[in-house]
């Protein structure tokens, strides 16, 4: 963990202190992707559950109910054009069918797991049948964001009762929890209720940054035994969406979201459904308090820049951010090597940001590098890695 | 702009500077003792030779901010603060470093213009070498050849020594303004560590390299060790000098190459022009500190 920074000591690292929110927006907008089909026709009223797109055995549904208005060119997915079903709000929330329990959730077999999370959209991760452990990261990529923290703290017997009904479906050996060893809140909650359920380790993990990625995780939790053995890598929404999934059969029509930056009053933590338009939730769930922000998505360090607000919140969507830009200007190199020095996955920041040829395909688009330049130089529009 | 980062650590070009100031702080007041108030104590000098060494550092850290300014808003016509443009770059670093290795007996006139104009000439070179080495290096022959170039202060040339290890440890020795006492240094250095501020593998390396080659040699030949260890500032341009951030190395490999070649080459030299030999060495390897972190990573990389 040599090569990993704490990121501390900054105001905007207020934690948000509960969780608002925002479930009747006027409108949503479903994304329409390419190779589904859709299953409605405008003008149409829908059922908050009813399918809205298929494609083989996936099926995409509507979160609210409401009238299909029709579709738009002007709304945004992560900056560009996407085409979208817009469903007018009835505010009336009407089911087409109230599913209730319908099993036990630690009695499903592999095989209806794996379908119902497929039919339902649960889990965009690949799921290891074979696997023989299985490692949950319940921790916030950025340091900005605690949108992972928040379902812990909101969710969290029923995030320990999947954890240990997915290690019965899976017949996993070791079931790993990872979270941040600073979110004192979640540490003692779940120290006090994780004697329930044996199978589950509860693993702390320091609160160094990008400890919350993918591959870093994994490399610095689960030893080389357990990763050539197999594993199943899971993130804690995506527990919450298999709970939603074997527990009430329901497709996933809401989500929480780190609303925070320093051109905002206050950061929160907001209950939105999936298909808000971006400004409608900025409008009506805060302050604005510095015009001159810009918008960033999934983390300060490591997000994306968007360049308007009319885009739409997906799943993928975890924390929004409304930041102006560091005043600090960019100076020429100074060769300290500190990007490379620092780099959790080993590439030299500097020489691929002299040599566009090279291979950069290893980035996970941290952002570390950018962060720590004395010079302030901006590595990240360099680098362009993959974000998970 | 699809990729930013809005937080920014707190490092920056005016934090590493001032941290290596203050580190080499104790070594700044024991030269100023040295080479001022002691002198002047013992009746040796006059009252502006007591102040010399003071005003040479604070003069050559003065020349290194207004350079910086100058060349921020005359000609980059920068719109950051005063102090962000002072800190631009490392000339008030430059500026005191080779104030600590220069001799008291330097012509303060050639010091200032000298210097001045190879900080400034430095602001258009690309950082291609070690601007510090060329300072230094043209000072010294202009000075040697006007009026002939010697360490000592008055009180060191006024008497003969037999240096032992520990006179060595806390300074007694004669070198330059600020840069003879070896446990202050070491503090400085151990302040760099902590606050991960150096390139501390080419400090290490180099010495490593350097020592042990020079206990061969003294072996063999039957020479004093620690009078060639501790001659011509060695210790300190290999802590300050050749960790110079931007025309050393900064892949690993290329900083334990850089320190190993500035052993083996001050050693080389030390045979030729021993009072220069480290300083030489460090200016010739600033010329390839690219192509050295270039090579020793391709070997790497095809290694691996």
């Amino acid at each position: 963990m040599n090569n990993m920074v704490s990121i501390k000591g900054d105001a905007r690292r207020l934690k948000p202190t509960e969780v608002i929110d925002f479930l009747n927006p006027d409108f949503l907008y479903i994304p329409v992707k390419s190779d589904y089909e859709m299953e409605v026709k405008s003008k149409k009223k829908v059922y908050k559950g009813e399918k809205l797109m298929k494609h083989n055995n996936r099926f995409i549904y509507s979160p609210i109910s409401g009238e299909i208005v029709g579709k738009t060119d002007s709304m945004k997915l992560n900056n560009e054009d996407t085409e979208c079903i817009v469903i007018e709000n009835d505010f009336k929330e009407k089911l087409k069918k109230r599913t209730g329990v319908v099993k036990y959730i630690n009695e499903y077999s592999k095989e209806e797991f794996l379908e119902l999370i497929e039919s339902f959209g649960a889990c965009s991760r690949p799921i290891n049948l074979k696997g023989k452990t299985l490692l949950i990261n319940g921790i916030d990529r950025d340091p900005f964001e605690y949108t992972f923290s928040f379902i812990i703290n909101t969710y969290s017997s029923k995030i320990l009762e999947t954890i240990d009904a997915l290690a019965t479906i899976l017949g996993v050996e070791n079931t790993i929890l990872a979270i941040n060893n600073n979110d004192s809140e979640n540490v003692m909650n779940l120290t006090n209720n994780v004697g329930t359920y044996p199978n589950i380790t509860l693993k702390l993990v320091p609160d160094i940054y990008p400890i919350g990625f993918k591959d870093i995780l994994i490399k610095n939790v689960l030893s080389k035994k357990a990763i050539s053995a197999g594993y199943t890598y899971l993130t804690i929404q995506d527990v919450y969406n298999i709970y939603m999934v074997l527990k009430r059969k329901r497709a996933i029509f809401e989500k929480l979201v780190t609303l925070a930056g320093d051109a905002i009053d206050a950061p929160k933590v907001v209950n939105v459904k999936i298909g808000t338009s971006m400004s409608d939730l900025i409008k009506n769930c805060c302050t604005i308090t510095n015009n001159k922000y810009y918008v960033v998505v999934n983390g300060l360090v490591a997000g994306k820049t968007l360049t308007t607000l009319n885009n739409v919140i997906t799943e993928d969507t975890k924390s929004i951010f409304l930041n102006t830009k560091d005043p600090s200007s960019e100076k020429k190199c100074i060769n300290c090597g500190l990007c490379n020095s620092k780099c959790p996955v080993g590439l030299n920041p500097k020489y691929l940001k002299e040599h566009k040829k090279a291979d950069r395909s290893k980035c996970i688009n941290c952002g570390l590098c950018t962060y720590i330049c004395p010079s302030k130089i901006n590595f990240k529009e360099y680098l362009g890695g993959k974000n998970e | 702009m699809n990729s930013n980062v809005y937080v920014r650590s707190n490092r920056s070009i005016k934090s590493i500077s001032l941290t290596r100031i203050i580190l080499i702080l104790p070594m700044i007041i024991y030269g100023l003792y040295k080479n001022g108030l002691f002198l002047y104590r013992s009746n040796l000098v006059n009252l502006y030779t007591m102040f010399k060494p003071l005003i040479i550092i604070i003069g050559s850290a003065l020349i290194g901010a207004l350079v910086n300014i100058i060349y921020e808003y005359l000609i980059k016509r920068s719109k950051d603060n005063l102090i962000d443009a002072m800190f631009s770059s490392f000339a008030i670093e430059y500026g005191i470093l080779v104030a600590c290795i220069m001799s008291i007996n330097v012509n303060i006139y050639i010091y200032f213009g000298v210097l001045s104009l190879v900080l400034f000439l430095t602001k258009f070179s690309n950082n291609r070498i070690n601007s510090m080495c060329i300072a230094y290096l043209i000072i010294f022959f202009i000075s040697d050849y006007l009026e002939g170039f010697n360490f000592a202060n008055v009180y060191e040339s006024s008497r003969t020594f037999a240096l032992e290890f520990m006179d060595y440890l806390v300074g007694r020795a004669p070198g330059g303004i600020a840069s003879t006492h070896i446990l202050f240094l070491c503090l400085g250095l151990f302040g760099l560590f902590l606050t991960n501020n150096n390139k501390s593998t080419i400090t290490l390396t180099s010495i490593l390299t350097y020592t042990v080659i020079l206990l061969i040699y003294t072996t063999i030949s039957k020479n004093n060790f620690e009078s060639i260890l501790f001659a011509n500032n060695f210790l300190f341009i290999a802590s300050f000098i050749a960790t110079d951030s931007v025309t050393s190395c900064y892949t690993k490999n290329g900083m334990v190459v850089y320190g190993v070649l500035m052993g083996i080459l001050s050693f080389a030299l030390y045979l030729i022009i021993p009072i220069l030999a480290p300083i030489i060495a460090v200016m010739i390897l600033s010329l390839f500190n690219n192509l050295i972190d270039r090579k020793t990573n391709s070997y790497a990389t095809k290694k691996a």
